[in-house]
């Protein structure tokens, strides 16, 4: 038995014959070679799944993609923290097939987008396949296209004999990069005096979050995030400099800023942390940990960590 | 949010109540940070506070100048400043049976009295003195630690090193369920959190806040004290942040198990994928006591 390796591949189709055309074999093979099996499907798609797979389906983990496609950050932690289930009970590999809902605005989309750009970097060590759907009547042109962007390979039409071909516009740092929003500065915000230390910037902000009414649960995720970006700020960027705090949109939101240079890396604190590496989890947990994490470079230097509550 | 010790700016203590504590201490200002810190937190249990002290009439000066609630619970009488000698060697010597009745009987009037317990902290210099009896020192410490096993005494005993020869304390210290020693003092210094290493000698346990500003002093005392599974009871750590955390873990071969993880603490490890890490163990809640 060989060793089996990441792969991310798109499938494109047009009719559901074609849909089955697909899964059944795709599915029944990991069911031979004794991979686990799971798949994420809105209803309407589970149907033709289990009409095409037959008693195959007992054997397939089957989730609705609306429950589970709620923001990336929750499927990547969900994915990974499954993945890890899977492998520990005794999965030598891993055999996945799903397919995003519809999305209603072009900002979910591109959620989305960046979310696929992502599954590229967050699980390439693992023995894992992955196979997303992508059906050309309810899926836009511009979204089917720009997926191709996110898959190294990809397969249009009919699987009859169909094999995969290597995506050309494959870039998937790129597609985060220009996916990741740029944050703009919020003139809400107002300065919160902090002395110094980890625990006066405890205090201040507790003290700013209880008297702005925010949950309790709220607050307790909120401070270890604001604990990562300040200690960050004082290992990697000269020093906390000021801290920021007000309320946007109905959120907590908490600036830190620091005075460093900043850094240039699109995929920072959105992959999973590997076990036994001990580096890099620290974002990964402020991004868990809020709802929202925006970094900003300012003019005159210095790194802004934006945390929304 | 809920009250924490931390939020009742409390200095950390790593001692709980039904513990018999014995602390070790190489430099006064640790002597005087831990004293601060379990009169504190002896008054935030409601419990009567009495320390045995050798200068009683400094101590009650510097607590009353200094503490603004210590200075208070000595007007109104929640704490006591007594004289050691006074205590320990009332006719010039030292007799266990009478030391441990005297225990005893101060446990009992406190609780007739109404308070939630007693927090009781001897210094025990006079024992260095050569006074009849001090031989005996050891056997008093076995026997006192069984007059409150129930959760309403608190036993702090203070060593001052200087004071006794070089190997002289091993008996001693093994009579106390718990150990602050002077390699963990360190631990103390910000206040924010506190520490003490259970009867096992390779649990420690940690008070109070854990945060990047002391995560570094955390990773250097572990690295330097704790060899073999390191096993940490978190049941009193209020906050600890990812800096923290990773403190704990800066050894990766190092087998660790973890006792009294909070939510908090649960949240994080699942976050930083520890849950998949063979080398961590997290054990119930209820660990905590078969640790101790």
């Amino acid at each position: 038995m060989t060793t089996r390796t990441w792969r991310h591949d798109m499938f494109v189709y047009e009719d559901d014959a074609a849909f089955e055309r697909l899964v059944a074999p795709y599915l029944e093979a990991g069911v031979d070679e004794g991979d686990a099996l799971m798949a994420v499907f809105v209803p309407d798609k589970q149907e033709l799944l289990r009409d095409a797979l037959g008693t195959t389906c007992d054997q397939v983990d089957i989730s609705d993609a609306n429950d589970v496609y709620t923001r990336p950050e929750d499927v990547l932690s969900r994915y990974d923290a499954t993945m890890r289930r899977l492998l520990a009970d005794g999965a030598r590999s891993i055999r996945f097939i799903g397919e995003l809902p519809i999305c209603a605005t072009q900002e979910q989309w591109d959620v989305w987008m960046l979310y696929e750009g992502l599954l590229n970097h967050a699980f390439a060590h693992l023995p894992l396949r992955v196979v997303c759907t992508y059906d050309e009547r309810v899926f836009p042109a511009s979204i089917v296209e720009a997926s191709r962007r996110t898959h190294p390979h990809v397969h249009h039409g009919d699987w009859e004999g169909g094999e995969w071909h290597d995506s050309a516009q494959y870039d998937p740092t790129e597609v985060v990069r220009s996916l990741t929003a740029e944050a703009r500065p919020l003139d809400a915000l107002r300065e919160l005096p902090v002395a110094g230390d980890a625990r006066a910037l405890r205090r201040a902000l507790a003290h700013e979050m209880g008297s702005s009414g925010v949950p309790s649960e709220t607050i307790q995720r909120l401070l270890i995030a604001a604990g990562e970006a300040a200690a960050n700020a004082v290992q990697h960027g000269g020093g906390l400099s000021s801290v920021r705090v007000g309320q946007v949109d109905g959120r907590f939101v908490c600036e830190l800023v620091d005075n460093g240079p900043g850094f240039d890396d699109p995929l920072a604190g959105h992959l999973p942390p590997r076990p036994g590496g001990d580096t890099g989890a620290g974002l990964w947990v402020v991004r868990q940990l809020t709802s929202r994490v925006e970094f900003l470079t300012g003019a005159a230097g210095g790194l802004t960590t934006r945390l929304w509550g | 949010v809920p009250r924490s010790a931390a939020e009742r700016a409390l200095p950390a203590f790593a001692v709980r109540p039904g513990e018999h504590a014995c602390c070790r201490f190489a430099q006064a200002r640790d002597d005087d940070r831990l004293l601060t810190s379990f009169i504190r937190d002896g008054l935030g249990r409601a419990h009567k506070v009495v320390c045995f002290s050798t200068t009683p009439a400094i101590d009650t000066a510097r607590l009353a100048g200094t503490d603004a609630e210590a200075a208070a619970a000595l007007a109104d009488g929640r704490l006591d400043v007594l004289a050691a000698h006074e205590v320990y060697l009332p006719d010039g010597r030292f007799e266990v049976e009478r030391m441990v009745a005297f225990v005893g009987e101060a446990h009992a009037r406190v609780l007739r009295d109404g308070y939630a317990g007693l927090s009781l902290t001897g210094d025990t210099r006079w024992a260095a003195s050569g006074a009849p009896g001090c031989d005996r020192l050891a056997e008093y410490e076995q026997r006192v630690g069984s007059v409150g096993d129930d959760q309403t005494l608190l036993m702090l005993c203070r060593y001052d090193m200087a004071q006794f020869p070089v190997g002289s304390l091993s008996d001693i210290t093994a009579a106390h369920q718990v150990e602050v020693s002077p390699e963990l003092m360190p631990i103390g210094r910000t206040g924010d959190l506190a520490c003490a290493r259970l009867g096992d000698g390779r649990t420690l346990r940690l008070a109070g806040e854990l945060d990047y500003d002391c995560a570094d002093t955390v990773a250097g005392l572990l690295a330097a004290h704790f060899h073999g599974e390191l096993r940490l009871d978190l049941a009193d750590l209020h906050f600890v942040d990812v800096a923290g955390m990773r403190a704990l873990r800066s050894r990766t071969a190092q087998p660790l198990k973890i006792v009294g993880a909070s939510e908090q603490v649960l949240r994080l490890i699942g976050l930083m994928a520890w849950d998949a890490d063979p080398g961590v163990e997290v054990l119930g809640r209820t660990a905590v006591r078969e640790l101790a």
